[in-house]
């Protein structure tokens, strides 16, 4: 994954509004991929969200008041996509992704391969609200206050579907968690 | 963060780059493209369509240019232009059921993203840039338990539940009017909210609605007859919305032109 804000500078911004669309593409699909596939269940969904966003974009790249702010509308239009795939309907924040580089590597926190499938299943298989924020917990790094605004509930609730989630998937998981 | 949390972290960061590396990014671009040119096509549409709507009130202003004089007054200048469609033609939704047909907002053909079907739930979101968005539905609600298994909704006990939402703060109700659509008894009821209820607005099997925070909703529940469970046509919009008011009444033109099948 990369980063996000600093991928397409304001010199590199193409001339017409499809060209546009076509290089932020080209820079932001994988990893919205990898966004939109933790909030839905199959990739080939999560490939489906993304390319709405980015036809969303095109279709109200006029619209947009800073052209530049293309790339939080398409984590926003994607985040929003991947709920609404699960049929949830509310308003969101922009939030970019963050760099994958900030996280720690699967060795320094001494997690396998067949540790990691069993905790994305499990994490797949909780409540649909605790995996939303688990997701953007844990992977947006969101704080408690965010979450609670995109999703629309107190910061009690986050912090309620936040243990539940982290509970149930460290008794879940067993030992090794 | 402790070391689970870490853990969590690693895992989901794993996981979505090990994803989004299998992306075939030719077959992307490949349907990008397509999705782009009906787009163009769809813009060359709706210009050819107002080309033509602008050169008829041209001909026809000319037309009445040439007859005023005649009739000794003289024309008011045409300042206001006119306001954009708000329907679409009519549109047949097969996964809905009953299926039904409509004329509906124009902008679901134009940008239908986050739309949904299935039997028992249609609907489409539109969202500003700013993310201000606003809802439109068609659904069908069996029950109001989240696990699916309660019983089996009716128009009146559905009414009713609206009733005692707002009688417990969850809505608030402003207007409650009978009405028909499509030949079916049916009650319109405005309400607005303020805070996210989980699951609260209805079930079809396991798969509940919320309602939403600080948003204004117009539903129309129709009676489908005895033994069948009511359907809810509802608009939704946030209430910063700045055309909220605009948003709501674009529902009449909705109600005028549904038709179910048997």
């Amino acid at each position: 994954m990369t980063g996000t804000s600093d991928t397409w500078g304001q010199s590199s911004l193409p001339a017409s509004p499809r060209a546009a669309v076509t290089h932020l593409f080209h820079h932001h699909y994988r990893r919205l991929v990898g966004l939109a596939a933790l909030m839905v269940d199959d990739r080939e969904s999560a490939e489906e969200v993304v390319q709405d966003a980015f036809e969303a974009l095109y279709r109200n790249w006029g619209r947009l008041r800073d052209p530049y702010a293309a790339v939080t509308y398409l984590n926003r239009s994607v985040v929003n996509g991947s709920r609404s795939t699960a049929r949830r309907r509310m308003t969101e924040r922009a939030y970019d992704l963050p760099d994958a580089g900030s996280a720690p590597s699967a060795e320094t926190v001494g997690l396998d391969g067949s540790q990691r499938h069993e905790l994305i299943a499990a994490v797949r298989e909780l409540p649909r609200r605790q995996r939303e924020v688990v997701v953007l917990r844990y992977f947006l790094d969101l704080s408690e206050e965010q979450i609670a605004e995109w999703l629309g509930v107190s910061k009690g609730s986050v912090k309620r579907h936040a243990f539940r989630a982290t509970d149930a998937l460290q008794k879940r998981l067993g030992a090794w968690a | 963060m402790n070391d689970f949390e870490s853990r969590l972290t690693t895992a989901l960061r794993d996981e979505a780059e090990e994803l989004s590396m299998n992306v075939d990014m030719k077959d992307g671009t490949t349907a990008l493209d397509q999705r782009l040119d009906r787009v163009d096509r769809s813009r060359r549409g709706w210009y050819a369509v107002a080309g033509l709507v602008a050169a008829a009130v041209v001909v026809f202003a000319l037309v009445l240019a040439g007859r005023g004089p005649s009739h000794g007054a003289s024309l008011a200048p045409a300042t206001t232009p006119s306001a954009p469609s708000t329907s679409a033609p009519v549109r047949t939704d097969t996964f809905f059921r009953p299926a039904f047909s409509a004329a509906l907002p124009a902008w679901v053909e134009q940008n239908n993203i986050a739309s949904h079907e299935s039997d028992s739930y249609a609907w489409w979101s539109s969202c500003d840039v700013a993310a201000t968005c606003a809802d439109f539905s068609v659904s069908r609600f069996d029950t109001l338990k989240v696990d699916g298994l309660g019983p089996k909704l009716t128009y009146q006990a559905f009414l009713a539940h609206l009733r005692d939402l707002d009688s417990k703060g969850s809505l608030t109700i402003s207007r409650t009017t009978p009405t028909h659509v499509d030949g079916h008894p049916a009650t319109e009821v405005d309400a607005d909210s303020t805070a996210m209820v989980a699951n609260a607005l209805g079930c079809a099997g396991a798969d509940c609605q919320d309602i939403q925070p600080d948003m204004s909703m117009r539903y129309v529940v129709l009676d489908m007859g005895a033994g069948q469970t009511p359907i809810v046509i509802f608009d939704e919009v946030a209430h910063t919305h700045p055309a909220a008011k605009a948003w709501l009444a674009q529902l009449d033109t909705v109600l005028e032109s549904i038709r179910f099948s048997a």
